[in-house]
């Protein structure tokens, strides 16, 4: 699932890009934009939570269908971004589109472990019950690692601000 | 569920970012995956007007007028000078001007319009007011301003384009304040800069006006 999630977003983010090239006319360059460190701030994390792990948790597929989208957004709005500026954004587009990911993951389980918790916890005989406070305890160790890479994220970003605008 | 820990697996996931970036940033280099497109500057000669500065209440109904014409796209470009108020409780020795500007492109789009207020000395401020119904726009709306125009800053409304449109128009009002108690020479330029695409490049066209209140 969490290579499936993977080839998704990028796959996503590729091909958005490429049609948003085709179909909009470029805008006019103007003055760099300054990107916001969005993990350094603790509120990243609650809105990925709430918009990409929180809908899988009704149902499974929610997850996806919203990291699909926020592929979608990134792809348009790397599309104009100037060849210089997407290289030196290129690593924190990385760690934030893999956090991404993490949470898509995270929602994914936590809405088959309710719906068909013998798809999520294949190896295992559990109630639905048992595979809900199963694919929760998941869902919490994943999200320390949204955490942590966001936070790397949004210093990397912060780094390549620096150097870049120095 | 377990996360997958097998090797296999990991490499696939690795795969799955690496592939689609790589092509991602192979596109963006080569040039498939466009960039933002660096606008032609055009600038246009400033046309300068002066008034003497009135002893008392005066209608002036000044009008200065820039503009360009490509043959394809037209910028028009008109201060209005109001009057002038000796003093006023709210706001002192000043004159009310109003800006507006028409573009109008027959192949491609208008982009954008910004007006912009300088003054060049310390003794005079500018302020854009947003008074029911200004900042007029047509096929516009507005994005950012900065409505105080110092010596040290200008004052500015920028509008971005509705629906590509082929024709837009932009109107703000101001007031032009003197701190100087008649002692000196204002000048204040007001610039427009429209930027359109003209179906295979962008042009940023800079109109300015050049407005004196003599002594």
């Amino acid at each position: 699932m969490f290579a499936f999630l993977n080839g998704l977003f990028f796959v996503v983010v590729l091909v958005s890009a490429l049609v948003a090239s085709l179909v909009f006319v470029p805008p006019p360059l103007e003055e760099g934009v300054v990107w916001v460190p969005s993990g350094l701030f603790g509120g990243s994390w609650v809105l990925t939570f709430l918009f990409v792990t929180l809908p899988g948790l009704g149902f499974f597929g929610l997850s996806a269908v919203s990291l699909s989208f926020r592929g979608v957004v990134w792809g348009f709005l790397l599309t104009f971004t100037p060849t210089a500026q997407f290289l030196a954004a290129l690593p924190t587009i990385i760690l934030e589109g893999e956090a991404y990911v993490l949470a898509a993951v995270a929602g994914t389980v936590l809405g088959l472990s309710w719906l068909k918790p013998n798809w999520a916890f294949r190896r295992e005989n559990v109630s639905r019950r048992e595979a809900l406070g199963k694919a929760f305890r998941e869902c919490v160790h994943l999200y320390v690692l949204v955490v942590v890479v966001l936070f790397v994220a949004a210093l990397v970003e912060t780094l390549t601000l620096y150097l870049f605008y120095l | 569920m377990a996360l997958p820990y097998s090797r296999k697996w990991m490499a696939v996931a690795l795969l799955a970012i690496i592939i689609p970036v790589s092509l991602l940033t192979t596109f963006k280099i080569a040039g498939i995956v466009r960039e933002p497109l660096v606008p032609e500057i055009v600038n246009v000669g400033a046309v300068v007007w002066n008034v003497t500065r009135p002893e008392s209440f005066t209608y002036i109904n000044g009008v200065v007028e820039n503009h360009y014409d490509d043959g394809l796209s037209k910028v028009n470009m008109c201060a209005f000078v109001i009057d002038y108020s000796e003093k006023s409780e709210v706001f002192g020795e000043h004159i009310w001007l109003t800006i507006n500007a028409t573009a109008q492109t027959q192949e491609g789009f208008i982009n954008s319009m910004l007006i912009k207020l300088s003054v060049c000395d310390a003794d005079n401020f500018l302020s854009i007011h947003l008074l029911s119904p200004w900042p007029k726009t047509q096929n516009l709306k507005t994005d950012k301003m900065v409505t105080l125009g110092t010596e040290n800053q200008d004052a500015y409304v920028y509008a971005t384009e509705i629906g590509n449109p082929t024709n837009c128009y932009f109107e703000i009002i101001a007031s032009w304040h003197f701190l100087d108690k008649r002692a000196l020479d204002h000048w204040t330029t007001a610039t427009l800069e429209t930027t359109y695409f003209n179906g295979t490049a962008y042009r940023k066209v800079i109109t300015p006006v050049k407005i004196g209140v003599l002594i």
